[in-house]
């Protein structure tokens, strides 16, 4: 079931001005319901655009914006609500983290939905679990936290205002392997137990091949491909005209394939290359 | 026989905070570095990498042992001229791009380092275009920072270093915030600057493909160097650097999970035209 759908979609910075600059030229989307999609593309490709029209921080110049079939811009009035559904979390949104308490900066959004104190206290404690952050890390100051930590704080502070679908922009960016690992692994298990639709940009080809199902690739302010795994890591040469590739243990299961070796090549992962290799090789199947 | 430009003796920085608590972050680490050596330097958030940085360009000074670099011994009786030196001797590449640029034009933000120096308005001409030409952002000389990408921004405050004629240049996850191809950029300007100018490297970097480039790479953990080798010695311990929250080449990765599965192989390599070679051997052998 489709939750989110862009439907020709423009958007010009500066219109009819000479600096103008189009952002967003004709993106058609659609986004399944409690799906994980991968954005991928260049800084200045328009996916930061494209992020903040997802929760109406942006309006589009033509085109419409529909969540759960419904036009998020057809009572301009009521956008807030829907940036309650559309949780966007920023680049280094640690920078945005302010209260006393970690528990405090993750209540801050349950609070202005104006929640009740217990749901309030359930959420804040769910987002946290979600996030990988410990019960003791509740109470001390997002100060006292280390950067991975404090980046997952700002994450639950989204996740704790539940919303359908939770939108990250570079939410690893700048994190060592572990921290990514654990920001990742934590995106997908809230996922799946919450049922909410995760949209999440990355530069990384590796982590969009252990995490996204789906991948959507910008360029210049359009979509350039889009499509599951298969059809996007598919096409290594297009991705190679951007400047862009596909997961390492690909390009090497590309050159197993050309020693005559008989490999699927819709292999993106270190886990699906060794299920594929160990017959091969005289092992035991994993 | 290649000099050492950067010795450290059992060094060691201990962080206090205002209520009087103190951190090891560096305790008693002892390398050497090379001069025109390139050498990676990886380790996770809060490891005491981005300590290691701050002590080589006298942001901070040593709490114990000795820091040697160009020469120069580190500690925080130096002089104004001494310090000066130093930082003539070692420049540094920082994180953010959109931090480190000063000026409304990009010749003027690279000649903003060499003017400080006094050097003469003939020779900083020429410094500031062979530097720009360097990096390849010649051709954006007249334009402004701010109009350029992650990656052209980063290559700009690079020149900024090179224009001083630094020795050494030290890189503080100065690849963490630009996207592939700006990524891909700065990386082939580190290259040149060691391979074609001799330049001494040390690029901290979380991305395990950027390591496989140096020479050697240094491997801190909780204040203490856990691995000094060539890529190849490092990433053998797949399981040692998974212990401390860091990671290896999928390659490396893979060949380490099939010899877990009891597939040997005589070698361990971390590129993937030798994984292929190694891979269709074993495949060949058994047909």
């Amino acid at each position: 079931m489709t939750i989110l759908e862009l439907s020709d979609v423009c958007y010009t910075y500066d219109k009819g001005t000479p600096e103008a600059n189009e952002a967003l030229s004709h993106i058609d989307l659609k986004i399944e319901k409690g799906s994980m999609t991968g954005l991928i593309g260049h800084t200045g490709c328009g996916k930061s655009t494209l992020l903040r029209m997802l929760n109406g921080l942006l309006r589009p110049d033509s085109g419409k914006i529909l969540l759960d079939g419904k036009d998020i811009w057809e009572n301009p009035k009521e956008i807030s609500k829907v940036r309650f559904r559309v949780g966007l979390v920023m680049q280094y949104p640690e920078y945005q983290l302010f209260d006393e308490t970690v528990r405090a900066d993750i209540a801050y959004g349950p609070k202005n939905m104006k929640l009740d104190e217990q749901e309030i206290a359930r959420r804040v404690e769910a987002a946290a679990s979600f996030a990988g952050l410990t019960p003791d890390l509740l109470d001390k100051s997002p100060f006292e936290l280390s950067g991975g930590q404090k980046r997952r704080a700002a994450i639950a502070g989204v996740m704790a205002m539940q919303p359908e679908i939770l939108v990250l922009d570079e939410p690893a960016a700048g994190l060592d392997p572990k921290g990514r690992e654990d920001i990742f692994a934590g995106l997908e298990r809230y996922r799946r137990e919450s049922g909410a639709t995760v949209i999440v940009v990355s530069h990384s080809m590796e982590d969009m091949a252990r995490y996204c199902e789906r991948l959507i690739v910008m360029n210049d302010g359009a979509i350039y491909m889009e499509g599951t795994q298969a059809q996007v890591f598919g096409e290594p040469e297009k991705l190679m005209q951007i400047g862009l590739g596909v997961p390492e243990v690909t390009r090497l299961v590309a050159k197993l394939r050309e020693g005559g070796m008989p490999l699927s090549p819709d292999i993106y992962t270190v886990e699906a290359a060794k299920a594929a290799l160990l017959p091969l090789l005289g092992g035991e199947r994993a | 026989m290649a000099e050492p430009f950067i010795i450290a003796e059992n060094l060691s920085y201990t962080y206090t905070d205002e209520d009087g608590d103190s951190t090891d972050a560096l305790k008693g680490v002892s390398f050497t570095v090379n001069a025109g050596e390139y050498v990676a330097v990886l380790g996770h958030n809060g490891s005491g990498k981005s300590t290691l940085a701050k002590l080589l360009n006298v942001i901070l000074t040593p709490s114990g042992g000795k820091l040697t670099v160009g020469g120069h011994v580190i500690h925080s009786e130096m002089s104004e001229d001494e310090v000066f030196d130093v930082r003539r001797d070692v420049g540094m590449v920082f994180q953010n791009p959109d931090n480190q640029l000063v000026a409304t034009i990009v010749e003027e933000d690279v000649a903003f380092g060499p003017e400080n120096l006094g050097i003469p308005r003939e020779e900083m001409r020429m410094r500031v275009d062979d530097a720009l030409k360097t990096v390849g952002m010649y051709e954006h000389r007249a334009n402004q920072p701010h109009r350029l990408s992650g990656g052209q921004k980063q290559r700009v405050a690079i020149a900024g270093v090179i224009a001083m004629m630094p020795k050494c240049i030290v890189f503080d996850e100065s690849t963490a915030m630009l996207d592939p191809r700006g990524r891909a950029e700065v990386m082939q300007t580190i290259r040149r600057l060691n391979q074609d100018f001799g330049m001494t490297i040390l690029h901290i970097t979380h991305y395990m493909d950027e390591a496989v480039m140096a020479d050697r790479i240094l491997v801190v953990n909780d204040g203490e160097i856990y691995r000094d080798g060539t890529p190849k010695e490092v990433f053998a311990d797949v399981e040692g650097l998974r212990r401390v929250g860091l990671d290896v080449p999928q390659g490396r990765e893979l060949m380490h999970e099939l010899s877990r599965s009891g597939i040997r192989f005589d070698d361990k390599p971390i590129d993937i035209e030798h994984c292929a070679e190694l891979l269709l051997a074993k495949y060949n052998a058994l047909k």
